[in-house]
């Protein structure tokens, strides 16, 4: 296993997956691409990394393409609330209207770039510098990846106990809450097997959202 | 007792009337500033929890962003002082988006274009209650 940063490239464009890769090879980190929400997701769920560079608008197998980035980018925001945590989220996108931007960081992105006047060295730049963040980041974690499989267990346990608590994300949870489910987190870590007696309910982190008012074209 | 002192920077008079009204039943004290000179005297003199800045003061003039030439200043108050910043404009750029929010942390971007009015009210007052946090108070919120 190699302790290199992670990247994950997310982007349905061929052409541009290459381009970021070449880009950033020159680093010493450890990239992977995705090309679709769906593999993304995967990806996410049982992997962390050091920085997630997304593009908004995602191709879809059928319907109009829209901004399903944003759907990643709130599960991306979502996972960032727990102790595993995952990297910074830097946006890379065709659109830029002030309400994209708007969204993009209020789902907490550490930048929002524009391919049209993309800055190859200033896009490397703050990489690192996300990276950097990622490395410093100041909570110590379990250093091993979950299965896709505890990946959907983590999933679930996280959802029941968010609603048990009657809320709706970890960070709305009371410190005295946040204790108790560091604690759980770390008993799932170590691998101990942990229910909850709550009822089926509807909140989910990876809804495929696309950004409020803005259609693509 | 006002919960909420706000720094209206504002050049035109119909958009000054209509924010205040929109946030007439709320325990703010509003004062406004219609250029950046009154806004930067306000700011030496007093102390705000939220300021509502425009960028485009002197609005005849194409392509003037004046109310940017603000924010250095209020990254300073709100490292003094807790104070937020929201962007109102209806000529916003994205670039100004992204700065404000990468390097500046407003805590909203509102186009004036499209306002609504719940929406303006809530980041309002989460702008408020964020400035009261930054400051190591408590603010209990409610509307009068």
């Amino acid at each position: 296993m190699t302790n290199k940063p992670k990247i994950l490239i997310v982007d349905d464009e061929s052409e541009w997956r290459e381009e970021l890769v070449a880009l950033l090879s020159s680093a010493d980190y450890d990239i992977e691409v995705a090309q679709s929400f769906e593999s993304a997701r995967e990806k996410l769920r049982s992997t962390r990394y050091a920085v997630i560079i997304v593009d908004l608008e995602l191709e879809v197998d059928e319907g109009p393409r829209t901004f399903e980035g944003f759907g990643l980018l709130s599960g991306i925001q979502f996972l960032q609330s727990f102790p595993v945590g995952q990297g910074k989220a830097i946006v890379l996108s065709a659109y830029g209207t002030p309400e994209l931007v708007k969204q993009a960081f209020k789902r907490g992105v550490y930048d929002f770039l524009f391919k049209q006047e993309i800055d190859r060295d200033e896009l490397v730049r703050i990489v690192q510098e996300a990276v950097d963040l990622w490395v410093a980041r100041p909570i110590e974690t379990p250093e091993r990846q979950l299965s896709p499989e505890e990946g959907n267990q983590f999933d679930r346990l996280v959802h029941q106990f968010v609603q048990a608590k009657g809320v709706q994300s970890p960070r709305d949870l009371t410190p005295k809450e946040q204790l108790e489910f560091l604690d759980l987190i770390r008993r799932f870590m170590r691998g101990e097997a942990i229910t909850f007696d709550v009822p089926e309910g509807a909140i989910n982190p990876w809804s495929r959202e696309t950004s409020p008012g803005e259609q693509a074209n | 007792m006002a919960e909420g002192r706000i720094l209206l920077v504002e050049d035109q008079r119909e958009w000054q009337v209509e924010l205040k009204n929109l946030l007439q039943d709320y325990p703010y004290s509003i004062r406004v500033a219609d250029s950046l000179q009154r806004a930067s005297d306000l700011l030496k003199d007093h102390v705000f929890d939220l300021v509502l800045l425009d960028l485009r003061l002197n609005d005849w003039e194409e392509g003037n962003f004046g109310g940017w030439e603000l924010m250095d200043r209020l990254k300073a108050c709100r490292e003094e002082q807790g104070t937020q910043v929201i962007i109102n404009s209806a000529y916003g750029e994205p670039h100004h988006v992204r700065e404000g929010f990468k390097k500046y942390h407003i805590a909203d971007y509102i186009d004036k274009r499209r306002l609504d009015p719940r929406d303006f009210q809530e980041s309002v007052a989460d702008a408020i209650e964020k400035a009261y946090e930054e400051r190591g108070e408590t603010l209990d919120r409610r509307k009068s």
